[in-house]
């Protein structure tokens, strides 16, 4: 089985050509990175099979084209599988996606920012123990992955347009699965679907009580904790859009979704909460490890032989 | 009665009022409205002002999921807005501008940028938007095909592009160049360019296209500002270059040609 993978450095249309052959393409973030190292953990070796090649051996394919790329935005990778499948003819037999958090912006597919990070320096906590909904004053970045990635923008100004606004997110991101899927289907190419990072924004959902080891917050933002009924209205507010949203009922009636609707109190769920400590790299680094990417690729299989399985009956 | 939809930018809004001249009553036919009067069309215009490309794709994806609509006309814009999550399109083209925005909106969409960092992403990364523009004429494409071959038309409103981040004429010329080809090497031109669906095709002044407002048989023999100045009788004003009722009935007769 040959694996073709996008280059750390490649841009949208900087990608791989399909070998001969049966070919299954797999596409996301970090998670699915074929050349993934761990920035938290340089010392640990992350060569392992990751979750494509995994799959792709189980299923039998003669390829694996695996376009992962760290920092991927959901945006990105619809786009980034689109234009695989027409500049390579519609040569691709099965696509598998592991998408991504809501909270990355992709910058004309130039930049995707993970403007999501930039929560760790602008909040701080009132006395009620909510976040300020105003600009508290001068931002003092906390982290230098925070200046990184938000460097072509103004922190003030971006974050005031995200955090007005924030619960069109959910929307944006069932349409983009629901393009993936009827741009497949036209193509006559099956597709699978599963959340990996949790698609909630983390600043809003997970603190301090994660759903899973990949949910809970990194160090530095341990001094920000919002107060229990605050997070539990804006985790209402979320969900409630989630299910609003036109997409919602389309998405609703699929079987190639795992996990559908990836939220626990809709009865759904995404792969992180799936993960224990034995599936991550380390404590620090919520990143699937070789136990991980096992995991991943067997939910994978286990919905793909589900819809098989249907369709012969 | 069969429906026509219509989305684009300012060009397309219904409810269009020029800030340069708010007195000025702008409440002439949009070109939908002509369209669909010439046509026998009813007529949804989802136009919206500041629209982005990327939005303006999107308001016709959320539209038609839940809506029969029989044609689309899209007349799409400047390569130079970003559409952030829905929430806010952002015409990065003031963070390039040194005079005064005028307004509120302006004056975020002149803040929003760290205008060097973000320029310095432009001059190695912009060749990016020649596929990204081209791939939102497909899309829009393909989803007239997705719901039962509903028939798409495309002009260009305005121009798609210009080489914003350009610290030199001498870049800048390099920049153009540069878009010009990303514009051919992308997967989307030789789909497009079978189709006879898009007004002006290949668009880029470069390639010998044009917008609505060109006239391709005086484009080679003119310069730049003779056009402006030849145009003019299609725009508001010369602050204004949003179409006057003849520009909107000159846009209306481009997509009446490429239909029929």
């Amino acid at each position: 089985m040959k694996i073709v993978s996008a280059k750390t450095t490649a841009g949208i249309t900087d990608l791989p050509t399909v070998p001969d052959g049966r070919s299954l393409l797999a596409v996301g973030c970090s998670y699915t990175n074929e050349h993934f190292r761990s920035s938290i953990n340089p010392e640990i070796d992350c060569s392992f099979p990751k979750w494509p090649t995994i799959l792709g051996s189980q299923l039998g394919f003669d390829n694996v084209v695996n376009l992962g790329k760290s920092g991927n935005s959901n945006d990105a990778i619809f786009k980034q599988t689109q234009d695989y499948i027409i500049d390579n003819n519609n040569k691709v037999d099965m696509i598998c996606v592991l998408w991504t958090t809501v909270g990355r912006l992709n910058v004309h597919d130039m930049s995707n920012i993970n403007w999501n990070a930039t929560y760790n320096s602008k909040f701080q906590k009132t006395a009620e123990g909510a976040p300020k909904t105003t600009y508290p004053g001068k931002i003092e970045p906390k982290d230098p992955f925070t200046i990184k990635t938000m460097r072509i923008f103004n922190l003030e100004k971006f974050t005031d347009i995200v955090e007005n606004n924030w619960i069109k997110l959910i929307h944006e991101h069932l349409r983009n699965i629901f393009m993936l899927n009827q741009f497949s289907r036209y193509n006559n190419i099956p597709i699978y679907h599963m959340q990996g990072v949790p698609a909630y924004v983390p600043y809003l959902s997970t603190l301090p009580g994660p759903s899973g080891p990949g949910d809970s917050y990194p160090d530095w933002m341990e001094w920000y904790y919002p107060s229990l009924e605050w997070r539990e209205r804006k985790r209402k507010e979320y969900l409630k859009a989630l299910m609003r949203s036109k997409y919602f009922n389309i998405l609703e009636e699929q079987t190639n979704i795992w996990g559908w609707p990836f939220e626990r109190e809709l009865a759904g769920t995404h792969i992180n909460s799936e993960f224990t400590e034995e599936h991550i790299i380390s404590e620090k680094d919520k990143h699937p490890n070789a136990k991980g990417h096992q995991l991943i690729a067997s939910k994978f299989m286990e919905i793909i032989n589900e819809n098989t399985i249907s369709s012969r009956l | 009665m069969k429906t026509l939809l219509a989305v684009g930018c300012s060009l397309t809004n219904n409810n269009f009022t020029s800030k340069p001249h708010p007195e000025m009553d702008c409440s002439w036919p949009k070109w939908p409205e002509v369209v669909g009067k010439k046509l026998g069309y009813n007529v949804v215009n989802l136009g919206k002002s500041g629209n982005s490309n990327d939005g303006i794709f999107k308001t016709a994806q959320d539209y038609i999921v839940d809506n029969k609509v029989d044609m689309i006309c899209a007349l799409w814009t400047q390569g130079h807005r970003l559409n952030i999550h829905d929430m806010s399109n952002v015409n990065w083209t003031y963070s390039f501008m040194d005079k005064e925005a005028v307004d509120l909106g302006d004056r975020l969409q002149k803040d929003i940028f760290n205008k060097d960092e973000f320029s310095r992403l432009l001059r190695y990364k912009h060749t990016a938007l020649a596929n990204e523009y081209l791939r939102y004429i497909y899309m829009l494409d393909q989803l007239g095909k997705y719901n039962n071959n509903i028939p798409v038309y495309h002009i260009q409103g305005l121009r798609g592009y210009y080489p914003y981040g350009s610290s030199t004429r001498a870049k800048a010329n390099t920049m153009r160049k540069e878009y010009a080809t990303a514009f051919l090497d992308s997967p989307y031109f030789s789909i497009l360019d079978k189709q006879t669906n898009i007004y002006g095709w290949p668009l880029l002044q470069e390639l010998e296209g044009s917008i609505y407002i060109d006239d391709p048989k005086a484009l080679a023999s003119y310069t730049w500002k003779e056009m402006e100045a030849l145009t003019l009788k299609y725009k508001i004003s010369d602050k204004d270059s949003h179409p006057n009722a003849r520009g909107q009935k000159t846009i209306a007769n481009r997509f009446i040609e490429i239909i029929k």
